[in-house]
């Protein structure tokens, strides 16, 4: 045998003649071969190291957006008819200048899936119930969800609209050749990062597409409803303690449109049924959370008499999830008869929200309930047929297929009344914990719509005229658009709306009479409505859209009126505005909520006795706060858990939590502190003494006071910042660890204007000076123009966002618009195919 | 880079043919040998080309054929664990710089690591161990060729 056993020298004793001359080799290429292998496979969606770590084409090899190198050049694509020009800025900004409509959507279909590609597909894989296809079983749920409420059905029914419809067919089908232009030319070592991460290709993307983002926006702005959270606190309280926490009449002080409106219709709604006719089985109710409170939006808008300009200024800030890469893409459209600059939404030609060279325009999310929730009475346990009207109707069933990667199909069972999906089925676990067992689901947005025309009609926009020409067809998620020209402002609350007595659809209604059916619609010439109020502007903040006097009932649950008091009192404020204060304006963290509250709530605290150093300072920081929620505020923190403690002291003993159970309107708990300081729901009837506001206010301060010790891990009240206390996060789209970005010190809160709740926040930021002349415009949307995590582009605004900067927009009126922040200009041609 | 093992296998009986009696120990003994230096590059130069037109683990082929027929090299298989790490961990380095560090900071953050930097870490030690373990395996089957004709000649 040979004595040197060094395997890794090469004096290897040839002479070796012993067996282990044949085992080494042997054992060493096993081992090679099996590390390659383990290197070479995926486990689960951990993505296989070897081919992602290889630095010649894993993901070192930046596949970036060809629009990201230093010069322009000629790209010859099969489809464009004319030449179209592209000037990038150094933002990646693209300003795309065609010669006519379809080269310009396809332009814009290849430059967005250049940056978007992944999020493009992933979004229509979320809304069609697709997603397990290529993230496995985490996703299911999600899918099963979206596939047992008809969405993606509800957006082939649109989509088949948006494809007859001349306009929208035109563009969808350009867009659609356009991502296909860009998709075909990537090779896999080319493919965007989360692509090479998942272990998955780029999809074909066709036409019908983007009905399933406009679907998936429908359901993230009016896809929950309050009805059974407020139903089963309606279990809980006595029905007068109800009727005063929770008044249909509730205090309306900012409608939008403005108070004294004069209507010129009546309600056409019918009476409504006796209360005792039907009590919803609150025992029944599976407890389902509230919808997300950060789902808002900001627009304001001045005449000309009240800005500085003599011409009107609009404003707008749209509050979603604050997600990387960022859900909307920014871009501007050029052709001899349009000049638009906005944001897009990846997947959908033209712009969502912007401005044109004559209006500019932007929305807020105008949250009347159009989801209610019906009980239904089933024949038998078989569950086939329910009672309608003395009735007994079939349900409706089909299963459906949803491949899910690396395992078998699943099955799932789809039910439907005529009222709508029966999402889950009584007795079923709602893994998807936002939907009720056993009711049936009738929702709005579930029907063929065609949004998509609304907003090709305001890219073309010429007054205030064509823009309500071009809205009065848009139907859900409703919203308020504000459009603005170079002389007039107007607002409409525009959505299909059913028309119901006042009160219905609050609490889950009775799916077996017709009386708690919705009744037709309310006709959109009576939707609400202004036009240059004598104020000299509008605002909006998706409170409620009128005072009591208007003749139809929208809903109930419409969000506070904090932010829309807010930008109210700051536009009384002075006799003239520039862009420059509303750009300042889009970054103010006053709560009026807290303005309201922290004065009584103080006030009670006079006089108490035996407090701590720490409890006496803690009331003097309160006590100078100035409401503000900057990052080194030091009572917003504070302010912000005493509330908190103060609401669970007065109502966390009837109602169990406060994600499952509506709690009454912050105004409505608010105006109790103000005026009721004896009132019982102050009272802890485990002690034997009657608390009143004093001895709850004081509760909640200690109570308060250790929540904000523990959460920013300082003892020292000094030290007990905003930033210290909330971070602000950014979760990547897909939610992969690591891409997104968790720790941001940013100011403002829920009852801001700067709306940030510390996930959801101004996704989008818009300001316009319209006049006679190119419009002057200042924009930001937190996040950067690239999909790819590995560009600079990913997120290079995200930090201008929490500074409150905003960017003037560069509008060019001709492709060979000199500008300095340009960085490259580059063209498309036809190729012969 | 001659270790005490071969050193003492030098002064072995002389029946025992071993690599290290041809005098290249003793050249990659000295403090620098442009010749092995050019050599170990041009090593390099072969798994970048790999990298380039071949699937990640086409970097076997060239330190396979090294440890098959690199006969002056000791220590064949480190060596060529150490040369395909470096070429994979320039080309990274390379890729990280331009894009401003961005890679091995989201990969870093992605795989949960305290810095980002340690994912050149992970991918020189992924690289070195395929590396020399191809290498390995070349140099064993040269050694049980070499060992079956002894035994046929014998």
């Amino acid at each position: 045998m040979r004595k040197n056993t060094d395997p890794t020298t090469n004096d290897v004793a040839e002479t070796d003649h012993g067996p282990l001359i044949w085992i080494r080799p042997i054992l060493t290429v096993t081992i090679l071969l099996t590390l390659i292998a383990l290197l070479d496979t995926r486990f689960g969606l951990r993505p296989a190291l070897g081919p992602l770590l290889n630095p010649y084409n894993g993901v070192w090899l930046r596949p970036l957006s060809p629009f990201e190198a230093r010069d322009g050049k000629t790209i010859l694509l099969e489809g464009v008819s004319a030449p179209v020009e592209i000037q990038v800025d150094r933002d990646q900004i693209k300003h795309i200048f065609a010669q006519n409509d379809e080269d310009l959507y396809f332009a814009q279909g290849y430059v967005t899936a250049a940056d978007r590609l992944w999020q493009m597909e992933f979004l229509t894989r979320l809304a069609e119930g697709r997603l397990s296809e290529i993230m496995g079983r985490r996703t299911l749920e999600f899918d099963k969800y979206f596939v047992k409420i008809g969405l993606s059905e509800a957006a082939k029914a649109s989509s088949d609209l948006m494809l007859e419809d001349p306009l929208t067919g035109l563009a969808l089908r350009a867009y659609a050749r356009g991502v296909e232009a860009y998709r075909k030319t990537l090779t896999p070592d080319r493919y965007p990062f989360e692509y090479k991460l998942l272990g998955h290709e780029p999809m074909p993307w066709t036409a019908d597409r983007a009905a399933l983002l406009l679907k998936f926006m429908s359901y993230n702005l009016s896809g929950l409803s309050y009805d059974v959270p407020l139903t089963r606190s309606y279990g809980k309280f006595a029905r007068n303690d109800f009727a005063s926490l929770y008044p249909l009449d509730v205090e309306i002080p900012e409608p939008i449109v403005p108070k004294g409106t004069k209507w010129s219709f009546g309600s056409r709604a019918p009476q409504a049924p006796p209360p005792q006719l039907f009590q919803p089985n609150v025992s029944k109710l599976s407890p389902i959370p509230l919808p997300h409170a950060g789902n808002g939006s900001n627009n304001w808008a001045v005449t000309g008499k009240k800005s500085t300009t003599g011409h009107p200024i609009l404003s707008n800030d749209i509050h979603l999830g604050l997600s990387l890469p960022s859900l909307w893409y920014e871009v501007q459209l050029v052709t001899p008869k349009m000049n638009a600059y906005g944001i897009s939404l990846p997947g959908a030609p033209g712009i969502i929200l912007g401005f044109n060279d004559k209006v500019a325009w932007g929305v807020t999310n105008g949250t009347t309930d159009i989801l209610d929730w019906f009980e239904l009475r089933f024949r038998d346990e078989k569950k086939s047929e329910y009672l309608y009207d003395n009735v007994w109707r079939p349900v409706i069933s089909r299963e459906v297929k949803i491949p899910v990667r690396g395992e078998p199909e699943q099955t799932v069972l789809l039910r439907r009344a005529h009222l709508g999906p029966i999402v889950y089925d009584e007795g079923e676990t709602p893994i998807f914990p936002t939907v009720p067992t056993g009711l049936a689901m009738r929702w709005g947005a579930l029907e063929g719509t065609n949004e998509l025309r609304t907003f090709l009609l305001l890219n073309r926009a010429k007054n205030l005229k064509s823009c309500r020409e071009a809205i009065e067809g848009f139907q859900a998620p409703d919203q308020n658009f504000l459009c603005a020209d170079q002389k007039d402002v107007g607002l409409w609350h525009m959505g299909r709306y059913p028309v119901r007595w006042a009160g219905q659809g609050r609490m889950v209604g009775d799916g077996s009479s017709s009386l708690y059916d919705w009744h037709g619609w309310i006709p959109r010439n009576e939707v609400p409505f202004a036009q240059n109020p004598e104020r000299g502007f509008l605002s909006s903040a998706n409170q409620s859209p009128t005072d009591q006097s208007y003749p139809h009932y929208l809903g109930w649950g419409f969000e506070p009126p904090f932010r829309g008091m807010r930008i109210n009192e700051i536009l009384r404020s002075k006799p003239r505005f520039s862009p420059e204060d509303f750009v300042e304006m889009q970054f103010d963290t006053v709560s009026v909520a807290a303005k309201l509250a922290a004065p009584p709530m103080l006030k009670a605290l006079e006089g108490a006795a035996g407090l701590t150093a720490n409890e006496t300072k803690a009331i003097e920081t309160l006590a100078k706060w100035d409401y503000r929620h900057d990052t080194k505020s030091l009572g917003a923190a504070l302010f912000s858990a005493w509330w908190r403690a103060l609401e669970d002291r007065m109502y966390a003993r009837v109602l169990p939590d406060r994600t499952h159970y509506k709690y009454p309107e912050a105004l409505r708990t608010i105006r109790i502190i103000q005026n009721e300081p004896q009132a019982k729901w102050f009272d802890d009837p485990e002690t034997p003494t009657t608390e009143t506001l004093k001895e709850a206010s004081l509760a909640a301060l200690r109570s308060a006071m250790k929540e904000v010790e523990e959460k920013t891990g300082a003892s020292d009240p000094s030290k007990w910042t905003w930033a210290a206390y909330r971070k602000t996060r950014f979760e990547h789209m897909g939610r992969i660890p690591g891409l997104g970005n968790s720790s941001l010190e940013a100011p403002g809160s829920p009852n801001s204007i700067f709306a940030n709740t510390s996930t959801h926040g101004p996704v989008w930021k818009l300001v316009v000076a319209l006049g006679p002349g190119k419009p002057k415009a200042w924009g930001m949307f937190p996040g950067g123009q690239a999909g790819d995590p590995l560009s600079r582009h990913f997120d290079d605004f995200v930090e201008p966002w929490v500074k409150g900067e905003m960017k003037e927009i560069v509008f060019l009126e001709s492709s060979s618009e000199a500008n300095p922040r340009l960085r490259s200009k580059w063209k498309l041609e036809g190729k012969n195919p | 880079m001659n270790d005490r093992r071969t050193d003492k296998r030098s002064s072995a009986p002389s029946k025992v043919k071993t690599t290290a009696t041809d005098g290249s120990s003793a050249r990659r003994s000295s403090a620098f040998d442009l010749k092995a230096t050019l050599l170990e590059a041009a090593f390099v130069g072969i798994i970048v080309l790999c990298g380039a037109f071949l699937p990640w683990w086409g970097i076997v082929f060239p330190a396979f054929l090294r440890g098959l027929f690199d006969r002056a090299t000791p220590h064949v298989a480190r060596w060529s664990g150490v040369s395909t790490g470096v070429a994979w961990l320039l080309a990274a380095i390379y890729q990280d710089a331009v894009a401003g560090g961005r890679i091995s900071g989201r990969l870093g953050a992605l795989f949960q690591l305290p810095v980002g930097a340690l994912i050149h870490l992970l991918l020189f030690v992924i690289a070195f161990a395929i590396g020399a373990l191809a290498a390995l395996t070349g140099h064993q089957l040269r050694a049980l060729v070499s060992s079956l004709r002894e035994r046929q000649a014998a």
